[in-house]
């Protein structure tokens, strides 16, 4: 039985973690800038996410801070998080390689430049 | 406080109250701090919000539904239980009516004991419904049934191994049994019995009625080829008649168990699956040294400490495998109904 492959937010946010513990602001302006402001999610899908990967345990709090009377939560991968986005990648990583190869076939048939 | 942050506060009150109080003040500090406000990062909250009702629905849906799988499991449980040992009882008595010069009709204290704590289980499981007191009995009363099932067969265990094996899924059924009216203890229950209970009692008394070998043989007799005397023996296997009224006895447990709604049936069939388990792996795993035994009387192999993590470990993860299948099966259909609300 394998997983579900993982929803794209959830991927960037695990992502977004992999560097190091970040708090909520933090996730989404990572995410902005890892995907070149392509996904820029808002606070009510970040949380959705975030509550969903603390149940499932693979991500947990890192520390908590008062900055301006604003309560602030760091978050971090955990080992089952990282073990989690590793598969995925890989996931993502052999389809990236598939889909490489048929296009590079594709051309050769065709008869196009090949890079 | 700004307009602002004012409206997103009514926004956050949209969240289910556990979700609030773990997040709220986080969320309305990224809120501030991102410059997007229009209709966009409403919307969001608000749809996010209805996701977090719907993932808090089926957390309580789950919780609730293992609840009341747990009261079925001890009552359906403790009544089979009776069944089973009332229908050795039951074989007492059919023998020694027949051959009193050859089975003279004894019932050993241990096998009062397991009648009295099922008998007591059942009852104190089906009236318990608002008593804590009853409940604890029902609990006290399976941990009772437990001890006398496995007291039974141990009795024989260092001359006959295989009595344990042969015991050992009416052992599981009654630990599954206790630990389900653990489970089923602090809790009280509105309304009256859990539905099929009445199909789960006439199965309990089919299982009983196998252990006589004698009702319906006129009937069955009749159309049979058999004769007469055939429906009687032997006494203590499985004779014809005995194997119908076992077959009456499954359909009247199955028809009891499909009567239970959809997610807590899948509960109570979560909680056979040890006990079902516990055939094939007696049967494969411990066929050769039951035959190792019955031709080897002058030295029984007793059971080591791996055929014992055995016996534990594969129920426990048969039961493990099941509950993560149906967890998997309810989460995808969550998301499926979670799609199609968004859609």
């Amino acid at each position: 039985m394998t997983d579900a492959p993982m929803r794209e937010p959830t991927f960037l946010v695990l992502t977004a973690l992999a560097g190091e513990p970040q708090h909520g602001y933090a996730v989404l302006e990572d995410i902005a800038q890892l995907t070149d402001g392509r996904v820029r999610l808002r606070a009510g899908t970040l949380y959705a996410a975030l509550d969903r990967l603390r149940t499932e345990g693979l991500i947990e709090v890192d520390r908590e801070e008062v900055v301006q009377s604003r309560l602030r939560r760091y978050y971090r991968l955990t080992a089952a998080g990282e073990r989690s986005l590793a598969a995925e990648t890989a996931r993502l990583r052999a389809q990236a390689t598939i889909a490489e190869g048929r296009l590079r076939a594709r051309r050769i048939e065709l008869g196009g430049a090949t890079s | 406080m700004t307009s602002q942050e004012t409206r997103y506060r009514r926004l956050l009150a949209l969240y289910p109250r556990e979700h609030r109080r773990e997040y709220a003040e986080e969320m309305l500090a990224v809120l501030m701090a991102d410059g997007r406000s229009g209709p966009g990062q409403t919307f969001d909250l608000v749809k996010s919000a209805l996701g977090a009702h719907w993932r808090q629905s089926l957390i309580e849906l789950r919780v609730e539904s293992w609840r009341r799988a747990a009261r079925a499991v001890q009552i359906f449980g403790a009544l089979l239980l009776l069944g089973v040992v009332l229908r050795r009882d039951a074989m007492s008595v059919s023998a020694f009516l027949r051959y009193p010069e050859f089975k003279p009709f004894v019932v050993a204290p241990v096998d009062l004991a397991r009648s009295a704590a099922w008998a007591v289980a059942a009852a104190a499981g089906l009236l318990g419904l608002r008593s804590r007191g009853v409940r604890s009995m029902a609990v006290v009363a399976a941990a009772a049934g437990l001890a006398a099932e496995i007291a039974a067969p141990a009795r024989y265990y260092l001359d006959t191994p295989a009595q344990v094996l042969n015991a050992y899924w009416i052992i599981l059924a009654a630990a599954v049994v206790l630990t389900a009216s653990f489970a089923s203890e602090r809790v009280a229950f509105r309304g009256a019995a859990p539905r099929g209970s009445v199909l789960i009692g006439a199965a309990g008394l089919a299982v009983t009625a196998s252990g006589t070998s004698l009702v319906g043989t006129g009937v069955l007799g009749a159309i049979g080829e058999r004769g007469f005397g055939d429906w009687f023996r032997p006494i203590d296997d499985l004779s014809l008649g005995s194997l119908l009224w076992l077959l009456i006895a499954a359909a009247l447990a199955v028809a009891g168990v499909a009567r239970q709604e959809a997610a807590i049936r899948r509960r109570i069939v979560a909680c056979a699956v040890p006990v079902l388990a516990a055939f094939p792996l007696v049967k494969v795993g411990f066929a050769g040294l039951i035959t190792y035994n019955m031709g080897h009387p002058e030295s029984t192999v007793l059971l080591d400490p791996v055929r014992w993590t055995v016996l534990v470990a594969v129920p426990l993860a048969a039961f493990g495998v099941a509950v993560e299948l149906n967890h998997r099966l309810e989460e995808t259909r969550f998301q499926a109904a979670q799609s199609q609300a968004a859609e």
